[in-house]
């Protein structure tokens, strides 16, 4: 759809009428609309190339989902409904939600972008009376707390199906005889810029550039300065309970950042790193229930299935105690981080990162490039992952299991923290056989705990719920337990598929130091 | 994608005015819609200001080398499309009769518009013919307005017999009381006694009445500039009900 924009300084009753004149235009008609560019916290439909507005449709509300790329509206779907849900499974089955669902996953849609837009549309029309092209002249302001911003007025050029001919001739009169030009951006990216947001702004990921030489406490607090920023922009969400992710994020990065602090040695004081290695402990330990109840309440309709069918309607009792559960673990967690034990903690964290690093340092690896205490750091936890799941057998019991899954996760969060010091496609084989390894662990360490919760939950329900709600957990609790004997069974050849030669090899290549292990802190 | 055809044997049953008004209250609920202008007279493609104009005539729709993509015509209506007619639609018959599968040609031509379009409805011209069959064997369901006489039941009968000869009980007949003068005795009887007979009947009822028989001036689906009118709601009851039927 052609669009123009009309510059500030222009006069833009004049242009109307110039525009009426110059194509014999009649009013069709005048709205006043408002529209809400809607998408997830982390940008998924933008990252998966689509754009959802909500806008007032004939007293309901018209959702329509396009192809980012799509310049005609081609490939658009809608749906109409009373109100926006604020996720994608409480859609009404539709196109529309088959074409996002996917993508959005468990995120809360969120408003991104409010435009109120006054439009005038003029109609051409043809010797039978028929409209051939229609313009529209919008006066759209971008919608703020504080109120409106208005954007530039724009003319919009709407082509009508077979007549191509008179949008044509339409466009070339405003580009030649208004002297107007075309937009380059849409009016989301317009809007967004006016808001000082940036499409795509927010990722979990770290997405680091760290330069190799740089030295290695620079290059630890560039890691922990991205993950601060990740940990805070999840904050508030967390405590609103927007959708479970931002919980997830948030705990992500503090458990990176523990990982951080822990696995590259020797840049940081050993008081400090204490310090907020105690401190940040705490706050995974604050927010671990909530999470866990979080994950039980998202599984709680497949946990449900996994029961004979008939005894599927004895487990309901189990979504009313968890819910419960639920509500208690985030009034905790809002206590904790609004508590000024945490406050404290933020801001003396944030004071150590953006802190200048000293010129000189007497810690061993303080001023050595980034790049080799990275390669000695990851070297390590890539030879404890092999040894730790080397010696795992078949009657190894399951802590063993755990051990090497915390081991894998360290390893992994190295990796990803120092990914652009090395060659990508390497990077990416090592990390993606490691994914399969962990994704394997995860799913035995989940069982497991899943199972031990459930199990836990009997005592507590045994006062109130019948003696079928308590066989019908039994049941679950032992499935759950054949469930990750199964997962226990093909360790062995996941782990084998981790520490294959070529991965071994490749490995070796990237990060055995190269005879300076005398000068590695023991 | 749904192919609706809007059907009778019998001329003057208000086919046109149903295919129209039903066409636009499909996309007064978003559904992208077409009509298809079936009818050489061109009613419809009058009733909405379009130039009775096919590109390359009636056997770039039905032919071999068909581009129907190229004739079709946005309406002044959002999500309305029309696919025009013009006098070259007689040959229709002619056109389909060249092809390999002569009673397939329409399954085959509207095969196209699916990735385009949710609803195709047809309005079809008031005939027996090889054009008709083709219609009979494509359309998921045949939307047939009956006015409450006599000879118009014969008709209905007629095609219900045609139909079940052509594609046994797979399609769905949609009959409905057209062009209702409840003033009439006849009108008044029919409208209570066929529809315990015929119980695939739809339960709405459109009137006879002078607005509807203003589309013509007005060349404007009815609920276009009568929007409130009770005769506008039927049109809108008539479109709830069919869609309902088919699954839509």
């Amino acid at each position: 759809m052609p669009q123009f924009v009309v510059p500030t300084d222009a006069d833009l009753n004049d242009l109307e009428r110039r525009l009426i004149d110059g194509l014999a235009l009649e009013e069709d008609h005048e709205t006043l609309t408002e529209r809400s560019w809607t998408d997830t916290f982390d940008w998924r439909l933008d990252r998966a190339g689509l754009r959802l507005v909500a806008e007032p449709h004939d007293g309901r509300l018209l959702l329509s989902c396009t192809p980012t790329k799509s310049a005609d509206g081609a490939g658009e779907v809608r749906l109409r409904l009373n109100d926006l849900p604020r996720f994608a499974w409480d859609l009404p089955q539709s196109e529309l939600r088959q074409t996002i669902e996917a993508a959005v996953a468990m995120r809360a849609l969120l408003p991104r972008v409010m435009v109120r837009s006054t439009a005038r549309t003029l109609a051409q029309r043809d010797g039978n009376g028929k409209i051939v092209v229609r313009l529209v002249i919008e006066t759209p302001s971008v919608i703020t707390p504080q109120g409106e911003l208005p954007m530039a007025p724009q003319i919009q050029v709407v082509p009508l199906k077979g007549y191509g001919k008179a949008t044509k001739r339409a466009t070339r009169f405003i580009r030649q005889k208004l002297g107007l030009s075309r937009s380059r951006q849409d009016e989301v990216t317009v809007a967004c810029g006016l808001l000082g947001l940036t499409i795509g702004a927010y990722s979990s990921k770290l997405d680091l550039a760290i330069d190799p030489t740089v030295r290695a406490d620079e290059a630890t607090k560039q890691v922990c300065r991205r993950l601060l920023e990740i940990i805070e922009a999840n904050q508030d969400g967390t405590c609103q309970q927007i959708d479970t992710e931002f919980l997830h994020d948030f705990r992500v990065a503090i458990r990176r950042t523990r990982s951080a602090l822990a696995r590259v040695r020797g840049v940081f004081p050993s008081p400090t790193v204490a310090r907020f290695q105690r401190e940040l402990r705490w706050v995974g330990q604050v927010t671990g229930p909530a999470r866990d109840l979080d994950v039980y309440l998202l599984q709680i309709d497949q946990l449900q299935k996994i029961v004979p069918e008939p005894m599927q309607p004895h487990l309901a009792p189990l979504r009313p105690w968890l819910e419960t559960k639920h509500a208690e673990a985030y009034r905790d967690l809002v206590t904790a981080v609004g508590s000024p034990r945490y406050q404290k903690l933020l801001a003396d964290w944030r004071t150590f990162i953006e802190a200048p690093v000293p010129k000189r340092s007497t810690l061993p690896n303080a001023q050595r490039p980034i790049v080799k205490v990275a390669s000695e750091e990851i070297w390590r936890a890539y030879r404890r992952a092999l040894d730790d799941g080397g010696a795992i057998s078949d009657q190894s019991p399951s802590a063993e299991l755990h051990k090497l899954r915390k081991t894998c996760k360290k390893l992994r969060y190295l990796l990803e923290f120092f990914r652009s010091l090395f060659p990508p496609t390497a990077m990416t084989q090592l990390i993606g056989a490691l994914k399969v390894l962990q994704a394997n662990l995860g799913e035995i360490q989940d069982l497991e705990v899943q199972a031990d919760f459930i199990a836990a939950m009997s005592e507590p329900l045994q006062r109130e719920e019948s003696a079928a709600t308590l066989m019908a957990i039994g049941v679950l609790v032992d499935q759950l337990r054949r469930r990750q004997a199964a997962r226990i069974a093909e360790f062995a050849i996941v782990f084998a598929a981790f520490a294959d030669q070529g991965n071994r090899k490749l490995a070796r290549k990237l990060f055995k130091p190269k005879k300076a292990a005398g000068r590695r802190p023991s | 994608m749904r192919l609706l055809a809007v059907y009778s044997i019998k001329g003057g049953v208000g086919k046109t005015s149903t295919a129209v008004n039903l066409a636009y209250a499909s996309a007064r609920q978003l559904h992208r819609t077409l009509l298809w202008d079936l009818d050489p007279q061109g009613a419809s493609t009058y009733y909405f200001r379009v130039k009775p104009k096919v590109k390359g005539g009636a056997s770039r729709l039905f032919g071999r080398r068909r581009r129907i993509e190229r004739s079709i015509k946005a309406t002044d209506f959002p999500y309305l499309d029309l696919l025009p007619t013009d006098a070259s639609n007689r040959y229709a018959d002619l056109i389909l009769d060249t092809l390999k599968r002569p009673r397939r040609g329409l399954h085959k031509a509207v095969r196209e518009l699916r990735k385009d379009y949710d609803v195709v409805l047809l309005d079809c011209p008031p005939s027996i013919s090889l054009l008709s069959e083709n219609v009979i064997r494509a359309a998921s369901a045949l939307i047939v307005p009956i006015i409450p006489t006599t000879l118009s039941l014969r008709t209905l009968e007629q095609l219900t017999e045609l139909c079940h000869q052509r594609t046994g009980e797979g399609l769905g007949i949609l009959p409905f009381f057209s062009m209702v003068d409840r003033r009439k005795k006849l009108h008044r009887e029919l409208v209570e006694t066929l529809p315990t007979e015929r119980p695939e009947m739809l339960t709405t009822q459109i009137p006879y009445a002078s607005l509807i028989e203003q589309m013509g001036l007005h060349r404007a689906p009815l609920a276009a500039y009568a929007a409130s009118s009770p005769e506008a709601a039927r049109y809108s009851e008539l479109w709830n009900e069919v869609r309902r039927r088919v699954g839509l």
